[in-house]
């Protein structure tokens, strides 16, 4: 069960119409396969259309050529896929614990219940003591777990990330992408992250897929075999380097 | 936390304390000048005679009567107007076609003051309460219109889409998502709305009615009870002050989320 395919992007094309009626062309001819239960991390120059290739994924645009299929292993969830935004989207007018119950409520789950889940929810991003908060007296850091907390709260299978780490120190940062990552491990998500740090892909990815300039094609894909967990530490590896320099060899051809 | 709140009330108490002193203060250069007789009482009436006045008119009942007989008027003119405001800018926001008929209409009506409706509104509804219904809820269609337009303005698409990809219905996507981008502007309609409609209903009875707290200051007048007509306008002044307050109250209690840290959030928005 372990390499079956969970998302497949078959010969995907989107164009944007621009105001003199011209198009621009974000994706063109785009194929891969991701597996169920993968950390795949794209990496690609800002302006490429990894952000639309996400959002063609997870439904909010619509798909104009080619297809994209997903396996699905839960055929009762109503929100199997869901995208933690790069500006996250936070519900600034709801509390950090409303952010999460109203996504429990759409799953109709009781309000008694939900509140409890909601909770749960918040804890297991570390936000406990945060519910009454509104978003603007959340720090960054605490944003971003609040974020995938909702997300989490869909009980999607598959979990887009649109740069969700950018923006945080060092430290903050590497504590978020560790709790991350034991949640992917946890509950067997599928992963696709977008990021722009060689080194942050590295660190979470079981496959690295290198785009190009707009429109988005796939210049080369990197399979990361590095022992697990290997965030702390593990950029001082020979193995690591060697990557790191392949990679930014290849964005920068 | 706590000593922040408590440093909040100390701040509110001190204000109202000011308040208060300012008022008491006035109060005293009004009877003092009333009273050194360079002015006729019939002129300016001293304020202990006003409120004597007041309170005989209070007794009678009259005083209640003329107040809840306003407030009425301006209560159903105010749910008329605004509730016609919202449906219009909701409309006009989703059919391109209705925004492209009523815009230049609109443009050119609200320019025209409500005052300016009196005589006409006199002619086509008659004396009493329709015209003032009709008046009230002219002058409060426009704010809340043109406020409601801004609040669907700031609706961000990229809520809806957060909306979507965790899967809310439809109903919360209206309710929990829509509606909370857009009431902060509907309330600031509201509160434009209702001191515009205190002051027309007033105008409106001065003119065309034969009950309320303008034609009593008119009767009052015409009797040469200047302390009656200075005790109505006091009374239309604290009235006003209490729907505005009243206003304000419900602000403070449908946004939450505007209580603390307010710069934070015009910054995020």
């Amino acid at each position: 069960m372990k390499d079956d395919g969970h998302i497949f992007l078959a010969n995907l094309s989107f164009k944007f119409l621009l105001d003199n009626n011209s198009y621009l062309s974000v994706i063109e001819d785009l194929s891969f396969n991701v597996r169920r239960g993968e950390f795949l991390c794209i990496i690609g120059p800002s302006g490429c259309g990894k952000t639309t290739l996400l959002k063609l994924i997870c439904g909010i645009l619509k798909i104009e050529k080619g297809n994209i299929k997903i396996l699905w292993n839960d055929k009762e969830n109503k929100q199997r896929i869901t995208l933690v935004f790069q500006d996250l989207n936070l519900f600034y007018w709801m509390t950090a614990l409303k952010n999460v119950e109203v996504v429990l409520r759409a799953r109709n789950i009781n309000n008694k219940e939900s509140v409890r889940l909601a909770q749960s929810y918040l804890n297991r991003v570390k936000l406990n003591n945060y519910e009454k908060y509104y978003p603007h007296e959340l720090s960054g850091g605490q944003r971003q777990r609040l974020a995938i907390a909702r997300a989490l709260a869909t009980e999607a299978e598959i979990i887009l990330l649109d740069e969700p780490f950018s923006n945080l120190d060092e430290k903050t940062k590497l504590n978020i992408e560790e709790d991350f990552l034991d949640l992917w491990e946890k509950q067997k998500l599928t992963v696709i992250m977008v990021t722009q740090s060689i080194q942050e892909a590295l660190k979470m990815a079981d496959r690295i897929v290198v785009f190009s300039e707009r429109p988005a094609k796939i210049k080369k894909e990197f399979r990361i075999d590095l022992p697990r967990p290997r965030l702390r530490g593990i950029e001082y590896a020979e193995e690591f380097k060697k990557l790191e320099g392949e990679i930014w060899s290849i964005i920068n051809e | 936390m706590k000593s922040k709140l408590d440093k909040k009330i100390k701040i509110l108490l001190k204000r109202i304390l000011i308040y208060i002193l300012v008022i008491i203060c006035f109060s005293v250069l009004w009877e003092l000048l009333a009273n050194l007789r360079f002015l006729q009482s019939d002129v300016l009436p001293p304020l202990s005679k006003v409120l004597k006045a007041l309170k005989e008119q209070l007794i009678k009942g009259l005083l209640i009567e003329d107040i809840l007989i306003s407030l009425k008027r301006v209560g159903i003119g105010f749910i008329i107007g605004s509730i016609s405001g919202i449906l219009v800018s909701i409309l006009s926001a989703r059919y391109r076609i209705v925004h492209i008929i009523v815009s230049p209409l609109l443009e050119l009506i609200r320019h025209i003051p409500p005052i300016a409706w009196i005589p006409i509104a006199l002619l086509w509804f008659g004396f009493g309460n329709p015209p003032a219904y009709f008046l009230v809820s002219l002058g409060a269609f426009f704010p809340v219109l043109s406020d409601t337009r801004e609040g669907i303005a700031y609706i961000e698409r990229c809520y809806q889409d957060a909306a979507l990809v965790l899967g809310l219905t439809a109903k919360q996507r209206f309710f929990r998502i829509l509606l909370p981008q857009t009431i902060p502007s509907v309330l600031t309609g509201f509160q434009t709305a209702m001191g515009v409609s205190w002051m027309i209903v007033v105008a409106a009875e001065l003119i065309g009615a034969q009950s309320g707290l303008g034609y009593m200051i008119q009767v009052s007048r015409a009797q040469l009870q200047t302390e009656l007509v200075v005790g109505g306008m006091l009374v239309i002044g604290v009235i006003g002050l209490i729907l505005s307050i009243a206003i304000r109250g419900i602000r403070f209690l449908l946004l939450p989320w505007k209580r603390r840290g307010r710069e934070l959030i015009s910054e995020q928005i």
